[in-house]
């Protein structure tokens, strides 16, 4: 199944973020702990980590606004590719 | 799985994992600066050191340059291999005797018998806004001087390798990064500020140039972010049929003359865009360089970009107009092209 990467909470406030860098491209293979993004609410920075191993898709554009608690990309399982 | 395929780093990231893997390798490696332990430092090439280490190799300092650096080049005396943080380039004025005649001139002084292992750490670099006395690079100013290596990398591959090279190096280094290269999210977004790091330690050697592009009309010298205008020049410049050739000299001392002739041996057109001032600077130097040894190659006189012998203005209309950019790069390489 594929597991939704969300923009984090940094802020209480409800502002969108966004990701300024990515450190993967689409259709990276990742493991689990893997630093995949960095992102940014109201000038504060955080890692992304992949949450699970798998194949990541779906990257939302660099410096694109979006909620917090949103998805910025997809992990699939390598399982489901084959 | 156990394995990424690819794993990229932004500069900053890059400059971060190097200190902290070379901090774990050798414990005479140890980091001090203004908010580098809790803050990470301002520009986070000391992110998540303090809580690896700890305060006794991570250690927070006053508002004190002239204090600490000192205070690294005594523990570089004894043995230790400091690197100390200078906030920023332009903040070099309160503690210039420290760099230069202490760190830069112990070994000459001492007959050669006391080596000073350590980095000077600092930010440099202008184009948001940051006005005169925090946007100036001001590397052709400690490259002048002898006693010092001086590197500048422009990528996240290279500031690593230049970092493990820098802390493992006999000489004082003066590390200089420029902002723009770092891949900050509060930055202007630069994609070329990430890029491929192998995790695994590596050194890139101090005093070899790159060839970032390869190219046969003209070959552009250039150092840190102007590396990447450079390179958008070169892309705009291959939509017009010229193949420009891009050198990141990436140390400025030593300087890699002998790059720098041989790509002039095959372009015969040699620009230098340099973010720091025009006078008394890089670029002479380099164009010197080729005019020295490889006049006979040269089909038109060099040409240089650079700063115009003025503070960095803070306007930001103003500022861009100071700055190496693209365009420029790009119009006088066509200007050099029909010379």
């Amino acid at each position: 199944m594929a597991i939704e990467v969300l923009m984090p909470f940094i802020t209480d406030g409800g502002e969108e973020g966004v990701v300024t860098a990515w450190m993967v491209d689409e259709g990276s293979s990742v493991a689990t702990g893997a630093l995949i993004a960095e992102v940014q609410v109201e000038k504060v920075s955080q890692d992304v980590l992949a949450p699970v191993d798998g194949v990541v898709i779906g990257l939302v554009p660099i410096n694109h606004p979006t909620a917090q608690g949103a998805p910025i990309c997809r992990i699939v399982g390598m399982d489901e590719l084959m | 799985m156990t394995t990424m395929t690819e794993r990229k780093l932004t500069t900053q990231k890059a400059i971060a994992e190097a200190i902290r893997q070379e901090m774990g390798r050798d414990n005479t490696v140890f980091v001090m600066g203004e908010d580098i332990g809790v803050y990470g430092g301002i520009f986070g090439a000391t992110e998540g050191l303090l809580d690896e280490f700890g305060p006794e190799r991570v250690m927070d300092t006053p508002i004190s340059e002239t204090g600490f650096i000192g205070a690294a080049v005594g523990a570089a005396i004894n043995g230790m291999r400091p690197i100390a943080e200078l906030m920023f380039i332009d903040f070099f004025g309160v503690c210039m005797d420290q760099i230069y005649n202490n760190m830069a001139k112990v070994h000459y002084f001492s007959g050669g018998n006391i080596p000073v292992p350590m980095v000077l750490m600092t930010a440099a670099g202008g184009g948001y806004s940051d006005a005169g006395q925090h946007s100036q690079t001001l590397w052709g100013t400690f490259a002048h001087l002898p006693g010092m290596k001086v590197v500048v990398p422009s990528n996240p591959y290279d500031a690593k390798g230049l970092m493990v090279s820098a802390i493992r190096d006999d000489n004082p280094v003066l590390y200089i990064f420029h902002k723009g290269v770092l891949g900050l999210g509060w930055m202007t977004n630069n994609p070329r500020a990430t890029g491929m790091v192998p995790e695994d330690p590596y050194t890139v050697p101090i005093g070899k140039a790159a060839i970032a592009r390869e190219g046969s009309d003209v070959t552009v010298a250039t150092v840190g972010l102007s590396v990447h205008r450079a390179l958008d020049a070169a892309d705009q410049l291959e939509a017009d049929g010229i193949s420009a050739e891009v050198i990141d000299l990436r140390s400025l001392v030593p300087l890699d003359r002998e790059a720098i002739l041989d790509s002039v041996r095959k372009t015969h057109r040699l620009l230098v865009v340099d973010e720091d001032y025009r006078s008394y600077g890089m670029t002479g130097e380099v164009i010197t360089t080729a005019v020295e040894g490889a006049f006979d190659a040269l089909e038109a006189p060099p040409a240089r970009i650079a700063i115009p012998d003025v503070p960095i203005p803070y306007s930001r209309v103003l500022e861009q107009f100071v700055l190496p950019d693209a365009g420029k790069i790009a119009g006088a390489a066509k200007t050099l092209i029909t010379a």
